[in-house]
């Protein structure tokens, strides 16, 4: 029996999916394949892992392979640890905030001073594999940026330029992102230590209620997974000889939809009980 | 063997019966027995078996425990929300799942006020008519939840002037944690419950303060207000304990039952761990959990929390308990813990199982819960006086003391008084009222017995 996870969330590991293969009743000989969201850094113990979202090899398919099985956790890259340990020392500054002590800026700074640009040195590809070609962007066809004449007014040069600057699609520990985390972080040490009130611009842009309306403006995850998983060939592939398909989160669940709506065959279910249900009819029939 | 034609004819009326799994299938199962049992002719109306595997689950062994005289009757029921086949969900269902909901649960109060059961109406009505003209309807009885279930005996009584029974598990109204209103005064349900318990034969409740609450709320029904209590099923019942254990052996302690988060079991946890450390009787002993914690199969992870916090106070999960098992987990036990939630009006239908157990009953919950209106009597009950840990603390010592102690007079006792609790017998004296009061020709017989 081949089946397929959908997943749109964070907290995938090697124990989730081993839970998930015991829920329901899962054995050695079935194929049990992934399609996320997010890639995961920890190898899962499935048979095929596709990922649809925000990744470091953007040419080329829609969906990426990940390894599966294939070697312990690696440790992460050196110069990750080092961002890693300056947002620490930020987030630590950040608890102390309200003494907003002056003297920890040099500190600070100087850490991040030894932060690698991403885009000035070539530690962008940290994460890429560097035995494959395709694998490396192509920085200045991301930018769009080579000739500013393409613009025809300055507000969409800005616009251009806002884009060009967003991180939010990246992974978490990509180094574009971390860089702009310490960055913030740093700049909010720096009001701080100068008692400045925060400007009305800025207090709008940070009120929750703002935020929340500003997301449900923006198509969500819910919406770039489903329209992914309609983009993505390896997927239908996989799905076409597959036999349950298994939503595990509401964001993934359009997603399921829109394949239910273009492969028919396999069985589409959200949820853990009705995959255990189908599994079991399958059985019965089987044995029957 | 089909009853007499000239038996009355009636027909019960409940969501919940099997094989669905819910916790009211038991009551249901017994009613529809009872009244076959005392010579009706029975028609249970009642879902698809559908409904049952694909939404709730299904227990089919207790299909085998229906009389085979009764005739079973099935309306297809769709439950769109917990649909979980994604090829069979709408282009607004999957592109607007909130809007969808919000739609759908308008959709659902359309015909009768109760989000999920609302559509079930007009086939249900429309079930119930074809039985009546086929072979015509002398009483019906309709088991709430879901409230849906008294539109067919609203229906026919409107229609066809036949008698009716309603017989509520919990209550409609009246929230029975808080004792507040479920609806407003000016409602819909308010207008359809005042009507309908104005009709009514009889109006059943599961215990007294739910009884006496309709009772004020509607005075000129309130002679016909009954309590049914929902007493243990003897068939699986735990077998009464006759002596104490080995004296050696560490004592321990068992809960059966949901867990929800309105259960105190933080204040029980506290409680038991002063006992344990303080108490050369409690030494090594064991406080197991059986069932839900939480509504979920996934443990609630408040709850879950406390006890993996209590782990070295003996305190243990041992996961949902299959009906069959029910009577293995109490031959472990030395004592019975009864951990109820707040409320002037809740009543555990495991009071009633500890009772045949005739085992010391810790009850840690508010003293003005109506299950300690069921304990009173019993000779080995020991009630906290409040939910602080030190109070908690003395009354487990105490039970623990019994549980050592306790003599075989003083069990056979408990086991006496729990002979009341039986379901059967708590079914009965309405079953026989009914019957003469619809003139009924057969006669009554004196005892009820299930089906083997």
């Amino acid at each position: 029996m081949k089946i397929i996870f959908l997943s749109t969330g964070r907290g995938l590991h090697a124990d989730f999916i081993n839970e998930l293969r015991t829920k329901i009743g899962l054995g050695d000989s079935d194929v049990m394949c992934l399609v996320s969201w997010h890639p995961f850094r920890n190898r899962l113990p499935v048979n095929r892992h596709l990922v649809l979202g925000p990744h470091l090899r953007l040419r080329g398919a829609h969906a990426t392979v990940q390894r599966v099985q294939q070697r312990p956790d690696p440790m992460p890259p050196a110069d990750e640890v080092h961002l890693e340990s300056s947002l620490e020392t930020a987030d630590t500054y950040l608890r102390d905030a309200s003494s907003a002590n002056a003297e920890h800026l040099p500190a600070v700074n100087a850490a991040i001073s030894e932060i690698p640009d991403p885009n000035e040195t070539p530690s962008l590809t940290a994460h890429a594999d560097l035995t494959d070609p395709s694998s490396l962007i192509d920085t200045s066809k991301r930018t769009g940026l080579a000739d500013p004449t393409d613009h025809p007014s300055p507000t969409l040069a800005m616009s251009a330029v806002r884009k060009v600057n967003s991180t939010a699609h990246l992974p978490v520990l990509h180094p574009r992102r971390m860089r702009k985390a310490v960055l913030w972080r740093v700049r909010r040490i720096k009001k701080a230590a100068r008692g400045k009130p925060a400007s009305r611009l800025a207090e709008v842009r940070s009120h929750p209620q703002f935020r929340r309306v500003r997301n449900r403006l923006t198509p969500g995850v819910s919406l770039r997974f489903a329209a992914s998983c309609l983009r993505a060939e390896k997927v239908h592939d996989m799905m076409r000889d597959s036999d349950l398909v298994v939503a595990l989160d509401a964001t993934s669940q359009l997603g399921a939809w829109t394949l239910a709506q273009k492969i028919p065959g396999p069985h589409v279910v959200i949820g853990l009980p009705a995959a255990k249900r189908i599994i079991d009819q399958r059985e019965v029939s089987t044995a029957g | 063997m089909q009853a007499a034609g000239r038996a009355p004819h009636v027909l019960y009326v409940a969501w919940g019966f099997p094989p669905c799994r819910g916790g009211g299938v038991y009551r249901a199962l017994a009613t529809a027995n009872g009244f076959a049992q005392q010579g009706f002719r029975v028609t249970v109306l009642t879902a698809d078996r559908e409904a049952f595997t694909r939404f709730t689950g299904a227990d089919v062994s207790l299909e085998d425990l229906v009389d085979p005289r009764i005739e079973i009757i099935r309306v297809p029921f769709d439950w769109p929300t917990l649909e979980t086949d994604v090829r069979r969900w709408s282009l607004l269902r999957a592109l607007a799942p909130k809007v969808w909901r919000k739609v759908r649960v308008r959709l659902d109060k359309l015909s009768f006020p109760e989000v999920g059961y609302g559509p079930w109406r007009k086939p249900l009505e429309a079930a119930a008519t074809r039985i009546h003209q086929s072979k015509p309807v002398d009483l019906v009885v309709a088991s709430a939840n879901p409230n849906v279930d008294f539109t067919v005996a609203d229906r026919l009584h409107r229609d066809h002037n036949i008698p009716y029974v309603m017989d509520y598990r919990d209550a409609w109204m009246l929230d029975v944690f808080d004792g507040g209103l479920l609806h407003k005064e000016r409602s819909r349900v308010a207008r359809l419950e005042r009507r309908l318990v104005s009709g009514a034969r009889e109006v059943w409740f599961v215990n007294e303060p739910i009884r006496a609450w309709h009772q004020r709320r509607y005075p000129k029904a309130a002679n016909r207000m009954h309590v049914v209590a929902n007493g243990y099923d003897p068939e699986f019942a735990p077998v009464a304990r006759s002596a104490a254990r080995d004296a050696d052996r560490p004592l321990t302690f068992g809960y059966i039952g949901t867990v929800s988060p309105r259960v105190p079991l933080g204040e029980f946890a506290a409680g038991w761990q002063i006992a344990r450390d303080r108490s050369p009787e409690l030494a090594g002993a064991r406080a197991q959990i059986w069932g839900y914690l939480g509504y979920y199969a996934t443990p609630h992870p408040t709850l879950l929390k406390i006890v993996n916090d209590h782990a070295q106070d003996g305190l243990q999960y041992a996961g949902p308990l299959p009906k069959a098992l029910v009577r293995d987990a109490y031959d472990d036990f030395d004592a019975a813990l009864l951990i109820l939630g707040k409320g002037r009006y809740v009543t555990s239908g495991k009071v009633f199982e500890y009772t045949a157990s005739a085992l010391p009953i810790v009850s840690v919950h508010d003293p003005y819960n109506a299950a300690s209106d069921v304990l009173r009597d019993y000779p080995l009950w020991f009630p906290v006086p409040d939910l602080e840990p030190e109070s908690v603390a003395k009354t487990l010592e105490e039970a623990a003391h019994a549980a050592r102690t306790a003599s075989a007079e003083v069990r056979e006792k408990c086991q006496r008084f729990s002979g009341q609790y039986a379901r059967d017998l708590q079914l009965l004296p309405r079953i026989v009222a009914l019957a003469q009061g619809l003139g009924s020709a057969q006669p009554v017989r004196p005892s009820m017995k299930h089906p083997s």
